[in-house]
């Protein structure tokens, strides 16, 4: 996530763990982490359904959600009644299945198993043939409710048996519901957390169907939404609160802070623990607390409130202002610390303070700064006094003379505080 | 001596209803209720930095009364007249401003130490890098990342912010008002302390008011943020409870927005009378870079100079009227420091260029009172490069502070200080 060629990849890396959950944590196997984060990633900016199929199978769902204890004779409900309520149709008001598609589900998914000891298990990327025991599995048809349409999956024996799983997707991706209920999460993602009936109708319904016509391929989707009229309307813009990661790792990406190379390898796994801080943060990649995933893209009314509360929003105030210190925000023996100078180096003119003020502020917040606040950030910028000048003289001795401690301490100086100070605006907290 | 004997006797009469008021609003919500400090020890000190920003013209703010035809010499156009300049108990040859009629008083009353030629060896000219150096107590040639008064909290209360607040230190260590936690208060990682980046600001988590959230999504969300920001802030209930524990009593503040530095220093003055265990305050006021205008030409008496005295003199007056009236006078010390002064010879445009040493002022019921130094010695016909000999440097004023306000150890000195500096008998 710090360094990606393709910041929209790994943003929908995240938000699918967010989505079709299992807590990495719990699995207890680091390849069967791999083997699901490698699989989120591969069809991140995808296919939908492909997706679901896959990690329907994956080890590490099989034994998150209980698919490896799911047999004909003891079945075992637990990832079909997610796999419906939770990743694909969903609970809108439109959603109509039924207790009986669970418990029908349930037996279709019969004779799965990961085999944690057995490497070759990792279905998805070293094995394409994943275990299964046709000796688990429910051979009889599958009766399914009006809903979808009185579809019968017809039971087969053997290896076969593994086809039901396809048919089962194949049946639930049938419905327009799947559509319109990742439709919803990925403008929760994006764009706000209020759906009120207009943005269902005029937003939500058509992404819906254009995904559904696409046969759930995720790119036309991502490209209708974020290239739309309505996402770059004012009135949608810089609403969102940022996530733990937006927040933090975006503060690390916008301000270019170095993180230890593979060259020294202990290091550099001390700064990878910043996950911890994310953790502090509430949301720590890959391990959402319950299976319906991180409650600010589904919990109402708060929703991407949820991120800000007595505890969390003091612990982002000091990260950045550590980050913006001279010491910098201490992991071990990492010190993570924002290139300021970077940062305003990139900048098209630093030498202008009200330049530096306009530019900086519109590149790290979505939402512009007020005239008070603005002339707040010029006193900094000139210590208080009134002359632009004072602010230009500086950053040119420092530029003409970069390696000068005299003149880059009294730019950094003025800088650290002005950047600490915008970081600390409610108007950083916003994406 | 008339006016201070007048309020003694006057005090309890005028405000008994109003404090009685108090005590039945306010009275218990704090623990620590302020106690009469007559007896301040050095665990309880306070002290206030009143930063004047811009590099204050110390000529015409202390004035050397022996060196006057020199002086008008040098800086005829913006040149005090003699018969205005305010007179000093037991010196006829230093005087003050004739907008500091509040500090002459002060001084008059042995509440006030005017320390001469404060500055360093090598002086630096611009303002940044000199306001550097006298933050982080740093010479000429060194960069410090650290203040000198943060490496002396950081002495003070280890580790922060790791572990804080806790029962000993409840409160910040210090605490900026008007502005962005100051350089002073850089400790080794982290500030020791917390901003009021306003007046407003405070007041509005004083009085939880958070205004009124714009229509958009957006105003929401921003609405919504800052409200959690204001509530949750490690510091917030402290200073509410601080701010609910004690009001402002003093009559001599100005009417709000008309004078910043009153404003700010009555903020401090109530959260050091509802007990806030904060060691420093600061405060700034600025606007001393004057390079043109500093006097009308019409009146040198008169113009921006004399109203930033006026309203430095007025703040302080009010400041320490309130301090008073709330009997926390004697654990509160004031020191005003400024980036340089300007140079002997002013230019044309009724204004001075930047410069070298200047007066500094020390304000408070502790101190012994006087002038310490003398008048600078000026050349009988001033070129525009002549400078203001050094005689104290501010580092020697710091350490003296600390040493004899804070009374800390001599291995915790030389940690804030870094290296050795002269202690200057400042204190009674």
């Amino acid at each position: 996530m710090l360094n990606p060629k393709n910041t929209l990849t790994e943003k929908m890396t995240l938000f699918w763990p967010s989505h079709l959950v299992a807590q990495m944590f719990l699995m207890k196997d680091a390849r069967f982490d791999y083997d699901y984060l490698a699989l989120l990633r591969l069809h991140a900016l995808g296919n939908f359904k492909k997706l679901t199929r896959a990690i329907t199978t994956t080890p590490g769902m099989l034994l998150y959600l209980n698919g490896n204890s799911n047999s004909a004779v003891t079945p075992n409900e637990n990832y079909a009644r997610e796999l419906q309520e939770l990743f694909t149709v969903g609970k809108g008001p439109d959603s109509r299945y039924m207790e009986s598609d669970v418990m029908a589900a349930a037996r279709v998914l019969t004779g799965w198993e990961d085999h944690q000891d057995d490497l070759s298990s990792l279905v998805s990327l070293f094995n394409p043939n994943p275990p299964f025991n046709p000796l688990n599995h429910d051979s009889g048809d599958k009766q399914f409710s009006t809903f979808y349409n009185n579809t019968v999956i017809k039971g087969r024996t053997g290896a076969a048996g593994a086809k039901e799983t396809d048919d089962l997707i194949d049946m639930i991706f049938q419905q327009q519901e799947a559509a319109k209920h990742v439709c919803r999460k990925i403008y929760r993602w994006f764009v706000y957390s209020e759906i009120d009936s207009k943005v269902e109708a005029e937003v939500i319904s058509p992404l819906a169907d254009l995904f559904f016509k696409n046969n759930f391929e995720v790119k036309p989707v991502l490209k209708a939404l974020l290239g739309s009229e309505h996402f770059f309307d004012p009135m949608n813009r810089g609403c969102l609160i940022k996530n733990p990661v937006d927040f933090l790792i975006g503060a690390c990406r916008q301000f270019q802070v170095p993180f230890p190379s593979s060259s020294e390898l202990a290091l550099q796994y001390d700064a990878w623990s910043l996950a911890y801080q994310l953790r502090l943060l509430g949301m720590e990649p890959g391990d959402p607390l319950n299976v319906a995933g991180w409650p600010a893209y589904h919990q109402q009314p708060g929703y991407h409130r949820l991120w800000i509360n007595s505890n969390t929003l003091p612990l982002r105030n000091s990260f950045t202002d550590m980050l913006a210190s001279e010491g910098g925000l201490p992991i071990y023996s990492a010190k993570l610390k924002f290139d300021l100078l970077a940062f305003t180096n990139q900048l098209p003119h630093p030498e202008d303070p009200n330049q530096l003020i306009t530019d900086s502020t519109m590149l790290l917040c979505a939402n512009a700064f007020d005239a008070s606040q603005i002339e707040f950030l010029k006193t900094i910028l000139l210590s208080g006094q009134k002359a632009d000048y004072y602010w230009t003289d500086a950053w040119n001795s420092y530029a003409t003379n970069p390696t000068d401690e005299i003149s880059k301490s009294v730019v950094f100086t003025r800088l650290r505080q002005f950047y600490a100070y915008i970081a600390q605006r409610p108007e950083y907290q916003l994406i | 001596m008339k006016r201070k004997t007048f309020l003694k006797s006057a005090v309890p009469a005028i405000l008994l209803p109003l404090m009685l008021n108090n005590l039945s609003l306010w009275g218990c919500k704090r623990k620590n209720a302020p106690a009469s400090s007559k007896n301040s020890s050095a665990d309880d000190r306070i002290l206030v930095l009143v930063q004047l920003e811009g590099g204050n013209d110390g000529l015409n703010t202390v004035i050397p009364l022996d060196q006057y035809a020199h002086l008008a010499n040098a800086r005829k156009n913006i040149l005090i007249p003699e018969n205005r300049v305010l007179c000093l108990n037991n010196s006829d040859v230093t005087g003050f401003h004739p907008s500091l009629v509040e500090l002459q008083k002060m001084y008059n009353s042995n509440s006030l130490s005017v320390i001469q030629g404060v500055g360093y060896p090598n002086p630096d000219f611009s303002h940044f890098r000199a306001t550097d150096i006298w933050l982080t107590g740093s010479g000429a040639s060194t960069v410090l990342s650290s203040g000198w008064a943060g490496r002396f909290l950081d002495q003070k209360y280890p580790n922060y912010p790791v572990g804080y607040p806790n029962n000993d230190l409840p409160d910040p260590p210090a605490i900026q008002v008007g502005s962005v936690l100051s350089t002073a208060l850089q400790g080794h990682t982290v500030g020791l302390g917390m901003a009021i980046t306003s007046t407003s600001f405070f007041y509005d988590l004083v009085l939880g008011n958070y205004g009124i959230a714009p229509a958009t999504p957006a105003g929401r969300e921003l609405f919504f943020v800052r409200s959690t920001a204001n509530e949750t802030h490690q510091y917030i209930s402290v200073i509410k409870a601080a701010a609910q524990a004690q009001q402002n009593l003093s009559k001599r503040y100005p009417e709000t927005g008309r004078n910043l530095l009153a404003d700010q220093l009555k903020i401090v003055a109530q959260l050091i009378g509802g007990g806030l265990k904060t060691k420093i305050y600061m405060v700034n006021l600025n606007g001393f870079d004057l390079h043109n205008g500093q006097v009308y030409s019409s009146d040198a008496t008169q113009g921006v100079h004399a109203q930033l005295l006026s309203k430095l003199s007025e703040a302080i007056a009010a400041f320490e009227d309130d301090l008073q009236l709330m009997g926390t006078q004697d654990k509160v010390l004031g020191m005003t420091i400024s980036e340089f002064g300007r140079r002997i010879k002013s230019n044309a445009s009724y204004g001075t260029d930047h410069g070298s040493t200047g007066p500094m002022f020390l304000f408070g019921s502790g101190l012994k009172g006087g002038i310490i130094g003398s008048n600078p010695i000026l050349p009988a016909k001033a070129e525009v490069s002549d400078n203001l000999p050094l005689q104290h440097d501010f580092r020697s004023v710091y350490a003296s502070v600390l040493k004899g306000w804070f009374g800390i150890p001599d291995a915790e000195l030389s940690a804030a200080m870094l290296s050795p500096y002269p202690i200057l008998d400042l204190f009674k």
